[in-house]
């Protein structure tokens, strides 16, 4: 147990992550819950059941959720070409992929809504088909998907590299149609990566704050997100409803998180490498 | 079950030649070995009958059907790939059934044809684990089983026992040979272990350079090879240089650049005073003290000297100076050792053992 290693000894090493995860972590997270808590049962549950609160979870859901099938498909296509084809401008593709990540989203959401106004680059061709999508949930959808593009494409690409190409090989000689390997060997063993992709990708949906608002048009029951009540709540120094509703955001994404790694142990156990 | 018959098979990657005008035959029920040092060839020819390599020229028939327009997944072949590329998230059972399942076969029939081939690779009761509960050599029944379990016209097996140690190669050869038996599916082995293709196959085709070498049963390969690259691929060989001083039908006599004559015999396209490679196997040597106890019927005798002797357990190989020659002579660990290092003594040999070859 004496072997020396980089990194300075256990105790220093966990002293200082621990302390750093509970400043940086546990105590906002502490406080936001204590704050919560000091409502009382009856105001907590009046002000998370209050029908904006409840009309800007539907918005905030339902746009997550499309955003977020929309990124599936869409990531997992763009992982895919970037795996397995070469053409110019590769690398290029691949570096634009982190770009969301690196974007503030307020830029971002200023370019989106720019592009999408009804008088726009997209918004203008759109609205002449009768589509709009800045300040609809819409826009709420494409700024969602915008931002969190990333996770899929990121989590489904090393997994994608790793895909032993035999595998495709092989159930081709036993028989399958392009469309039977896909559902029945790829999609098995990229499962546990789209899941983790597509949860970050819902997590970060929900907690998006700054790219949306600028698009949303922020109509209350229509188009205002749950982060966007909270933040108004703050403007109207009512601290301890903005924490309430904060918390039903936090609650939801833990919820997610426990969920997702049950489910990815589960899908693991058979498919990590002995 | 079928023949296969390839004929004037090409394929080029830029400027080199993977396949140059390959044509070879298996026979129904084959075993054939395809032998070569890696990126001879033997590999991209496997490929192209399984479909994943479109040749250049050339056709491949199996039974008697062209194959070129048939898509991968109705080509009805069975393929063993190097590392199994058995399906990870898959049980045993399911991976064995892939192809079954695939092809809209009733639950009934899958069930009753997997247990067949669980039993066929010895694997009862391992249905329900997944690959990677399973030790290397089980993982190499489970993709044979797999393989074989639809029955198809050919059975592909690419470095099928790379994978393995060595003893468990050895085990699993035999195997192999035994299931394939039993099955009776004409069978392609890609190797470049000529060990490996000497045990298993029916006959061989040794590759260089995209081009078949020589194809023949095993004991025409290892015996008679036709050439120094075959002769010297194919196990160990002792080579030496002369030109041919006498020829009587089938005898002809050598003198060798030292000086020394050495007698070969058998059939021979080779005139007098032609310059030859000749090759004689390590194991077709004998070792003599003295000149007195070379067995008469060895035609063939040098004078040498001992350079090395290595104990190899069963046999006991001896390097030697041979007029400036370097010659390896194996002895089976039965007498006792016949020279000590540094010794003078006799090496001798049958004059049919003698194998004049091109260069």
């Amino acid at each position: 147990m004496t072997r020396r290693r980089v990194l300075p000894g256990l105790r220093l090493a966990l002293g200082v992550t621990l302390l750093y995860a509970a400043i940086i972590i546990v105590l906002p997270l502490g406080a936001l819950v204590f704050k919560a808590a000091s409502l009382g049962p009856e105001d907590y549950w009046r002000i998370v059941s209050s029908g904006r609160a409840l009309a800007s979870y539907r918005v905030t859901v339902l746009s997550a959720l499309a955003a977020t099938a929309f990124n599936l498909v869409f990531g997992m296509a763009l992982a895919w070409v970037l795996v397995r084809y070469r053409f110019p401008g590769k690398r290029f593709v691949d570096a634009l992929v982190d770009l969301p990540f690196a974007l503030p989203t307020a830029v971002a959401g200023i370019a989106l809504t720019t592009l999408f106004a009804p008088n726009g680059w997209f918004g203008e061709p759109l609205a002449a088909i009768g589509v709009t999508v800045a300040y609809t949930p819409l826009g709420i959808m494409v700024a969602m998907a915008f931002t969190s593009l990333p996770f899929i494409v990121r989590t489904v690409q090393p997994v994608l590299e790793d895909l032993d190409p035999a595998l495709e090989e092989a159930a081709q000689t036993l028989g399958g149609s392009d469309a039977s390997i896909f559902v029945r060997v790829i999609l098995p063993l990229l499962a546990p990566a789209l899941l983790a992709g597509v949860s970050l990708s819902f997590a970060r949906s929900l907690g998006e704050f700054g790219a949306i608002i600028f698009i949303a048009g922020n109509q209350p029951f229509e188009t205002e997100i749950t982060a966007l009540l909270a933040f108004i709540r703050l403007e109207e120094y009512d601290y301890q409803a903005a924490a309430a509703i904060a918390s039903v955001l936090l609650i939801t994404a833990f919820l997610m998180l426990a969920v997702t790694n049950l489910l990815q142990a589960r899908a693991l156990r058979y498919t990590a490498r002995g | 079950m079928s023949t296969v018959e390839i004929r004037g098979v090409s394929k080029r990657y830029g400027s080199v030649a993977a396949l140059d005008d390959v044509s070879l035959e298996f026979a129904d029920g084959e075993f054939f070995g395809l032998l070569g040092p890696s990126g001879s060839g033997k590999t991209t020819l496997l490929r192209s009958i399984a479909g994943f390599v479109e040749p250049d020229r050339g056709s491949i028939h199996v039974g008697g059907e062209e194959i070129a327009r048939v898509p991968i997944y109705r080509r009805d072949i069975g393929m063993v790939f190097q590392n199994y590329a058995l399906f990870p998230h898959m049980s045993v059972s399911d991976n064995i059934a892939f192809g079954l399942s695939v092809r809209g076969i009733g639950r009934e029939e899958i069930r009753a044809r997997v247990e067949d081939a669980l039993k066929l690779v010895r694997l009862e009761g391992y249905g329900e684990r997944r690959p990677r509960q399973l030790s290397g050599g089980q993982q190499q029944r489970v993709a044979l089983a797999r393989a074989v379990v639809s029955r198809p016209r050919v059975l592909l097996l690419d470095e099928p026992l790379g994978a393995l140690d060595k003893n468990l190669r050895q085990q699993m050869q035999i195997e192999l040979k035994q299931i394939q038996r039993l099955v009776g599916i004409t069978t392609v082995l890609v190797t470049h272990d000529q060990e490996e293709a000497l045990t298993l196959s029916d006959r061989i085709a040794v590759f260089n350079q995209g081009r078949v070498i020589q194809a023949g049963t095993p004991g025409e390969i290892y015996d008679s090879p036709r050439s120094a690259f075959v002769a010297d691929f194919m196990g160990e060989a002792n080579f030496f240089i002369g030109r041919v001083a006498r020829r009587q039908g089938d005898e002809m006599q050598i003198v060798l650049d030292d000086g020394a004559a050495v007698m070969a015999s058998g059939p021979s396209r080779l005139a007098e005073n032609a310059a030859v490679r000749l090759v004689v196997r390590p194991e077709k040597m004998s070792i003599s003290a003295s000149e007195a106890s070379i067995p008469p019927h060895h035609a063939n005798r040098l004078a040498a000297t001992v350079e090395q002797v290595v104990f190899m357990g069963s046999s006991i190989t001896y390097r030697l100076n041979c007029a400036g020659a370097e010659v390896s002579v194996y002895q089976q660990n039965q007498d006792p050792p016949r020279a000590a290092e540094g010794g003078a003594v006799w090496i001798s040999w049958r004059a049919t053992d003698t194998i004049p070859v091109d260069d």
